[in-house]
């Protein structure tokens, strides 16, 4: 088995052995997940979770609302 | 439900906070034995020609097998690094060594027999409308790993040793089945 770390969230996973290997995203989580990695197979896990970035379009409607509220006022 | 499992199943062992890594590929099928530990009782006779149980407490339970490991690899194809020194300080670069320590790790071994053949890990989920069994140890420690080549073939005999319970109590030994009714669950990962 080799592990890649791509960035401090995720590693990518190659099984280059003969024999199945499980793997977990997000391990020890609640959103928890098995990757059955058959030989050969390879994955990218998640190791923690990234920080959620805000959309530009939420950032907008923000915004709108907050427009709304000055007229309404 | 089948009449009995036969002809193969599916063995899986992760180290504490490692993957789980699929053994069943190096294992001898009719070398499987799981010792279950006895729940004994002595028997204390009265003087009225009763009889009183003293309960003697669970005992531990050993799972055995022969398997055939060409290295001492940890990705399913060596057992030597598991038993002698902890997933910490494996050697996963060629050439592999390992030197014997004091150290012991504990692990969980899980044993699946089920008729879905697609199924390609004793920890993953059997689907709805196939049947199976499951056997899951955790905090087992591996006691032995004795090789011979007696018979013009290198073998491993592998002995992992477990106690009923943690020390708080906990149980170390779950049985799961299912008749095809409802999924057997994959397991979550062994922390």
């Amino acid at each position: 088995m080799k592990v890649e770390v791509l960035d401090e969230y995720r590693q990518k996973i190659i099984n280059d052995g003969e024999d199945t290997i499980t793997v977990y995203d997000l391990r020890g989580t609640p959103e928890e997940k098995p990757i059955i990695l058959n030989p050969g197979d390879e994955a990218v896990i998640y190791i923690k979770k990234p920080p959620e970035k805000k959309s530009k379009k939420s950032e907008k409607s923000e915004n709108r609302e907050e427009v709304d509220i000055n007229i309404s006022v | 439900m089948v009449d009995a499992w036969s002809e193969w199943g599916l063995l899986a062992i992760a180290a504490k906070g490692q993957s789980d890594v699929e053994y069943s590929g190096r294992i001898a099928t009719d070398s499987l034995d799981i010792d279950t530990g006895d729940k004994d009782f002595d028997i204390i006779n009265l003087l009225n020609g009763g009889r009183l149980e003293k309960p003697t407490p669970e005992a531990e339970t050993v799972i055995t097998f022969d398997a055939y490991f060409p290295d001492i690899d940890t990705g399913g194809s060596g057992i030597l690094q598991l038993f002698h020194t902890t997933s910490a300080n494996w050697d996963s670069t060629q050439p592999l060594e390992v030197t014997n320590s004091r150290n012991r790790d504990q692990f969980r071994v899980v044993i699946l027999w089920t008729d879905d053949t697609s199924v390609t890990s004793a920890t993953a989920q059997v689907p709805s409308g196939s049947k199976g069994l499951r056997l899951i140890i955790t905090d087992a420690r591996l006691i032995s790993a004795k090789m011979s080549f007696g018979d013009g073939i290198l073998k491993t005999t592998v002995k992992f040793k477990v106690a009923p319970f943690s020390r708080t109590g906990t149980s170390n030994i779950k049985w799961q089945s299912t008749d095809g009714s409802a999924a057997l669950e994959a397991l979550s990962s062994y922390s």
